[in-house]
């Protein structure tokens, strides 16, 4: 295990999960992004989307900085995802509950990171999702289990600021225990 | 053992979660981690603690050894649980580990993301 200042939490998925908002709602500074106008509305009806890579950053009183990745949702840059993800301390995976592919891109891209980074706390976003609707939080966590794998699954709306820091509290709990020095 | 709270935001849900290092044991077990108006399971297969001492973070040994003279004074609730929860053996991370290590880092995090944590 290295010793390094400079941390990084990746956030993952789809196009139009909303990984880019995500990343501004915690991050020092508006993230450094790489926004293209959007060729492919038929996949998702936005203006414009992340190519390349999304980058905050948060500064901590003693130095260190924790970078914040968001990977570009398009399949075809998928060969970003190994190279943002190693190394990570940790993935938040987002997902757009209203998408009729969303349980196909769990799937996805919980194996892709899952053998990017095997070890590291894993936790799922679902968004666009009824706050009293439990169905598809449901659905993501059978897929998840029939992966022979465990990882929290919340419903958020990650333009609440409060909704992206559960899911990175849930990621520190999960690191927290998973440490040798947290156990005496 | 080490006894953490970690407390999901708007869960509602506040979480003990205990970690027990039996002192010839090979492998550092987490003994569950559950809500914590649930059992939390102790060292002992048999038995669950009902109330859950303030050790803080003591070494295990010293732990074992006061939660056994608790329990011999029945100064401790155990019961017998209903089921056996199963264990879930710990998957140590290859993540880097910030220079302060992980608790100085965690501590950091949480006091400048303003989460509720504190550990």
């Amino acid at each position: 295990m290295s010793i390094a200042s400079e941390l990084k939490i990746v956030f993952t998925g789809p196009m139009g999960a909303g990984k880019t908002t995500a990343i501004t709602a915690v991050s020092d500074f508006p993230p450094v992004s790489t926004e293209m106008h959007n060729n492919d509305q038929q996949s998702f009806a936005k203006q414009s989307t992340t190519v390349a890579l999304d980058l905050g950053q948060i500064g901590l009183s003693d130095g260190t900085v924790v970078r914040l990745y968001g990977t570009p949702g398009q399949e075809r840059f998928s060969f970003m995802w190994e190279i943002v993800g190693r190394g990570a301390m940790g993935v938040i995976l987002l997902l757009d509950g209203t998408s009729p592919s969303v349980l196909a891109d769990l799937k996805t891209y919980t194996e892709v990171f899952r053998r990017i980074a095997p070890e590291q706390p894993f936790v799922v976003g679902v968004g666009r999702t009824r706050a009293d609707d439990y169905t598809q939080i449901d659905a993501c966590l059978r897929v998840i289990e029939s992966m022979q794998f465990s990882a929290p699954v919340f419903s958020v709306d990650v333009r609440k600021r409060e909704d992206v820091l559960l899911l990175i509290e849930t990621l520190l709990a999960t690191l927290e225990v998973s440490q040798p020095e947290f156990a005496i | 053992v080490s006894t953490q709270q970690s407390a999901a935001p708007g869960s509602g849900s506040e979480r003990r979660i205990a970690l027990i290092k039996p002192a010839a044991a090979d492998t550092i077990v987490v003994h569950h981690s559950e809500p914590a108006d649930n059992l939390v399971r102790w060292r002992d297969e048999g038995k669950h603690i009902i109330h859950w001492p303030d050790l803080g973070r003591v070494r295990a040994n010293d732990a074992a050894r006061t939660l056994n003279a608790l329990a011999s004074r029945a100064l401790i609730e155990t019961a017998q649980p209903a089921t056996t929860a199963p264990k879930a053996i710990r998957a140590e991370s290859r993540a880097p580990t910030p220079d302060g290590g992980l608790k100085q880092f965690l501590r950091n995090m949480r006091k400048h993301l303003r989460l509720r944590g504190t550990s």
